[in-house]
């Protein structure tokens, strides 16, 4: 039987997100629904790089905590909970809720679990273009790590008519954790494309988690936040005709009014009369908010076309090594002695990258102009106090890596005085995200149900 | 009508977000006044000067009247992308606080 109406939650806006606020949302939140997005555009790669690598888990590392303070209490209160939480290893996920299931209380859960994202065996048979380079898969210069499809929320929806306490999937679109809930408890059909649009916005609103609660806004005096102390993820009460009011948690801090949705929902949108995601394209362009009257914030007016037939893959490849290091300078004449040690920089790293593999490399002064380059205001009155100095360069191997870090930590023994070197070098592997598109039907995802 | 030079911070907040090398920087303002001002004043000319060599490929202007927003989609503006970018902030998140320095004229006083 459908309803009127359903509560949903967010639980997570990505990879780093705080458990205690999803713990939160199951508290306080009356939700019936919990989705959490686990995965940007990288994390997966970076997931299939620990696994193969075998220094970690190919999903999400958060799992153990889910497993210990969150779903323990979402099952208390009935709670379902909804995550790509699987990253590239879905089944290592239910595995570790299989094995831990008495220490957990998690014994007789049925837990769901959505794979076929993964198509990377697909993508070196067909071959596809590449959206940044507009050349085929297989001309991309280093190794790929890794390739996923978006898929949609048609796996989630069937999990949830199978009695799924928990689904767990791996690249399934952000929005999609959230549309599946929707469609199924409020009866949507499949091709009911303007309600899949507005179950969608919902999903997109909710995704970035507390960027719609007050993260990510308060610029004082112009825009303020009471209180940082006591954040809280969003969830919204969604009718059956599509339109739905946003709330935060009863108590919480931060800040939920027509503002923060408004700046929310065309983030990360392109042309908002063409959103694309597996499940429907949406038209944001004639969205209206309001102030709900009661605390929270009414969303209506989104409408829908039918879905793309290709989905969006994510293709990671791993393209060497940023080394990175900061060395910083303080008082009178600060400014004038960075300049003079980003000038010993630039000569040595600029040696550095004749003869070693060093594909790009810069050297930015923060405080200065790191963050906006030469757009950088150049009408400070005083002189900045402190400036850090900032190598920066992108090699082909982990050793030249090293050796631009340690070129900027070198100026403590010879370069300018009052050198501190605060910062510790950054070395970092590169898995860069690319994109290409596959057919639908050439992406068969699969259900597995199962009782913990 | 006496009118005054603004920042763009003066009457909207900005917001930027990233997918692969493409940045959008969504401003809303804070009036519905200030989206009509907007809309006439916040070019796609005025925010390419603004931007400068930080956007190698095209600006499109978006509008959503429904909310009164703009949102500002710039090509190749990211050196690559977050994932390979060696810029300090590979997102490009600041993004939003260099339009909200954008200044420009005819705010009524």
């Amino acid at each position: 039987m459908t309803r009127n109406s359903v509560r949903i939650g967010s639980g997570s806006a990505g990879a780093i997100d705080r458990v205690e606020l999803a713990v939160d949302m199951v508290r306080g939140g009356d939700v019936k629904y919990l989705a959490l997005d686990c995965l940007a555009e990288r994390t997966l790669a970076l997931a299939q790089l620990r696994k193969s690598a075998g220094t970690g888990p190919g999903y999400d590392p958060r799992v153990p905590a889910f497993g210990k303070q969150l779903l323990p209490l979402a099952r208390e209160r009935g709670v379902t909970v909804i995550a790509n939480m699987g990253a590239a290893d879905p089944h290592g996920a239910l595995e570790h809720f299989q094995e831990h299931a008495d220490a957990y209380g998690l014994r007789g859960l049925k837990v769901a679990v959505i794979d076929g994202d993964d198509v990377l065996d697909h993508l070196k048979q067909t071959d596809p273009v590449v959206m940044e380079t507009n050349r085929r898969v297989s001309e991309l210069a280093n190794g790929i790590v890794s390739a996923n499809a978006y898929i949609g929320y048609e796996r989630i929806f069937e999990a949830l008519a199978d009695g799924a306490d928990l689904v767990i999937g791996g690249r399934i679109a952000d929005s999609s954790l959230f549309l599946a809930p929707l469609a199924y408890e409020l009866g949507w059909a499949a091709d009911d494309w303007d309600r899949l649009a507005a179950g969608t916005c919902v999903g997109h609103l909710l995704e970035c988690g507390t960027y719609v609660t007050g993260g990510n806004f308060a610029d004082p005096p112009f825009t303020t936040i009471d209180d940082f102390d006591n954040p809280s993820l969003p969830m919204a009460d969604v009718s059956a005709d599509g339109t739905a009011v946003l709330r935060k948690l009863p108590g919480s801090g931060g800040r939920l009014d027509t503002l923060t949705c408004k700046l929310q929902l065309a983030y990360e949108v392109h042309d908002p009369t063409q959103h694309r995601s597996p499940d429907v394209i949406s038209n944001f362009a004639g969205i209206e908010v309001s102030d709900s009257g009661d605390g929270g914030v009414a969303i209506r007016g989104a409408t829908g076309t039918p879905r793309p037939e290709q989905l969006k893959v994510v293709v990671g490849v791993a393209e060497g090594f940023i080394g990175e290091n900061q060395i910083s300078y303080a008082g009178a004449g600060a400014l004038d002695r960075a300049m003079l040690a980003k000038g010993i920089l630039e000569r040595r790293i600029g040696g550095l990258a004749s003869d070693r593999d060093i594909e790009e490399w810069r050297v930015d002064l923060l405080g200065v102009n790191a963050l906006h380059g030469n757009r950088s205001s150049v009408s400070v009155d005083a002189p900045p106090y402190e400036v850090h100095v900032r190598g920066a360069a992108r090699c082909g191997d982990r050793r030249a890596a090293e050796a631009v870090a340690a070129e900027v930590e070198y100026l403590m023994l010879w370069g300018p005085a009052g050198a501190a070197a605060g910062h510790r070098a950054r070395i970092a592997q590169i898995v860069s995200a690319y994109s290409a598109f596959v057919d639908r039907d050439d992406v068969s995802t699969r259900l597995t149900m199962c009782t913990l | 009508m006496a009118v005054k030079r603004v920042s763009v911070r003066e009457i909207a907040c900005a917001r930027a977000g990233d997918k692969g090398d493409v940045s959008n920087v969504v401003v809303v303002p804070y009036e519905a006044a200030g989206y009509e001002f907007l809309r006439e004043e916040l070019t796609v000319e005025r925010v390419r000067e603004h931007f400068g060599e930080l956007v190698v490929g095209d600006i499109v202007r978006y509008e959503l009247p429904g909310i009164q927003t703009l949102n500002f989609v710039m090509t190749g503006a990211l050196a690559g992308g977050v994932t390979r970018s060696i810029w300090l902030d590979a997102h490009g998140k600041s993004r939003a606080s260099l339009m909200l320095t954008l200044e420009l004229d005819g705010w009524p006083a």
